[in-house]
């Protein structure tokens, strides 16, 4: 925090990047160069803070930031430098992220403020999520203004997907309960890696969730997302408890995660744990990041999962960043009728009748109205 | 005849060349001031101390003084 040089003192707190000379404030006022030293003023630098929000629990000393780039000790106050600081905000269709059962076939409005927990290697948005919140050109978007844009723009929910709404939780959770307030709905879109009783708080305000499993092995999440699968198991548990409808993604990437076996131990664990009505989509891995080295995943892999992930019980499987007819429908579970067709994101047909299949009447797993 | 060279007339070369120096060092002043205005706000704004102007917001979910 800082970079030193003999008199001069870069703060890197915030988009200001105040360069101070000796004994010079920032813009904020407050932090300053003391000797050559980032300080700032009634701040205390002895005191440690423990941020509780995720698995990864930093402790950070006095101006350290925690992994996610975002949230730092202010003296002993943890703050976060993202709060109503978008880095993205962008009309979706629903299918975009993917939820197939979340209000189909209507707009979505999204939003992101920078920064990740994890630093997967594969990730697909790292020029947003692998970057601090000053490296970025981020818009002043406070909650009010994200749930008038999205009244505005005739959207019946609000999206926080992109990056990891966990590590700008303070701004997910206030923009979601004034969207509940005005009759949106909320969806979150995450990686899961967060701790229960922040995720309890932060339910009481959201309606669905598509969550990552990144693969079914506890390596694969060391190794290659510097994280831990239990965590994101216990999430999915939670949620599912509070009633969010929660959707599945996994990504699957040649010769890392694309072991039918392990594909069908996940495929077991989500249909016994979650129900098994809880749609599944495996995604198509396109080099991204720094894994430009590895080749786009074979379609047949994607459809050779997908018809695993059923054998194991689930029974609305789907494939994504490809197109594949069968696995971009749903199907009444009870009888096989077809009750939305999809291509690509546009809904092709809807059949359902009031969330239940037109031919035999089932209630489909799902928020539809 | 050669012009005699008067004491006043020193003098008034003197004073041209001084309010020269000052009309350059004014210009000079000026055009640095119009390239540099965030600099010259950053000097003057950024010493005035707003008590509570932390970068950021307070986050939820920590624990102090660990």
């Amino acid at each position: 925090m800082g970079k030193k040089s003999k008199k001069f003192v870069l703060c890197d707190l915030c988009e200001e990047q105040c360069d101070l000379g000796d004994s010079e404030y920032g813009d904020c006022g407050v932090m300053l160069n003391e000797g050559g030293e980032l300080a700032g003023i009634g701040i205390a630098p002895d005191k440690k803070v423990k941020c509780e929000l995720c698995p990864k629990e930093c402790e950070l000393a006095n101006l350290e930031r925690g992994t996610c780039g975002v949230r730092y000790n202010a003296g002993g106050e943890l703050r976060t430098l993202v709060y109503g600081k978008a880095c993205a905000l962008h009309i979706d269709p629903m299918e975009k992220k993917p939820m197939f059962h979340f209000l189909p076939g209507t707009p979505i409005f999204s939003v992101a403020a920078p920064g990740c927990n994890l630093s997967c290697k594969f990730c697909q948005n790292w020029q947003i999520s692998q970057k601090n919140p000053e490296e970025l050109i981020n818009t002043d978007a406070p909650p009010q203004f994200i749930v008038d844009s999205a009244l505005k723009e005739g959207c019946r929910s609000i999206a926080y997907t992109y990056t990891e709404p966990v590590i700008f939780y303070e701004y997910a959770y206030e923009t979601a309960k004034l969207a509940s307030e005005n009759g949106l709905r909320n969806v979150m879109v995450t990686a899961g890696y967060i701790n229960e009783k922040p995720l309890r708080e932060l339910c009481r305000f959201i309606d669905g969730a598509n969550v990552d499993i990144k693969a079914f092995d506890d390596r694969f999440y060391r190794e290659i997302c510097d994280g831990s699968l239990a965590p994101v198991l216990r999430a999915l548990e939670v949620m599912n408890e509070e009633k969010v409808l929660i959707e599945i993604t996994n990504l699957i990437l040649p010769g890392l995660n694309d072991d039918m076996a392990k594909i069908s131990k996940m495929s077991r664990w989500i249909a016994e744990t979650l129900g098994e009505e809880t749609p599944m989509h495996f995604s198509r891995f396109s080099p991204e990041y720094q894994m430009l080295n590895l080749p786009p995943t074979p379609t047949e892999t994607l459809e050779t999962a997908a018809r695993v992930a059923k054998d194991a019980g689930l029974k609305h499987v789907y494939v994504g960043n490809m197109r594949s007819p069968e696995f971009e429908t749903t199907y009444c579970p009870a009888c096989g009728a077809v009750l939305i067709e999809r291509s690509g994101f546009r809904i092709v047909s809807n059949n359902l009748q009031n969330g239940t299949c037109h031919k035999c009447g089932k209630s489909i797993h799902g928020v539809w109205s | 005849m050669r012009e005699k060279h008067t004491r006043s007339m020193v003098m008034t070369d003197r004073i041209n060349s001084r309010y020269r120096r000052i009309f350059l060092a004014a210009l000079l002043a000026l055009t640095a001031g119009a390239f540099s205005g965030s600099y010259v706000k950053k000097l003057f704004v950024s010493r005035k101390v707003k008590k509570g102007a932390l970068p950021g917001r307070k986050a939820m979910f920590f624990k102090s003084g660990i």
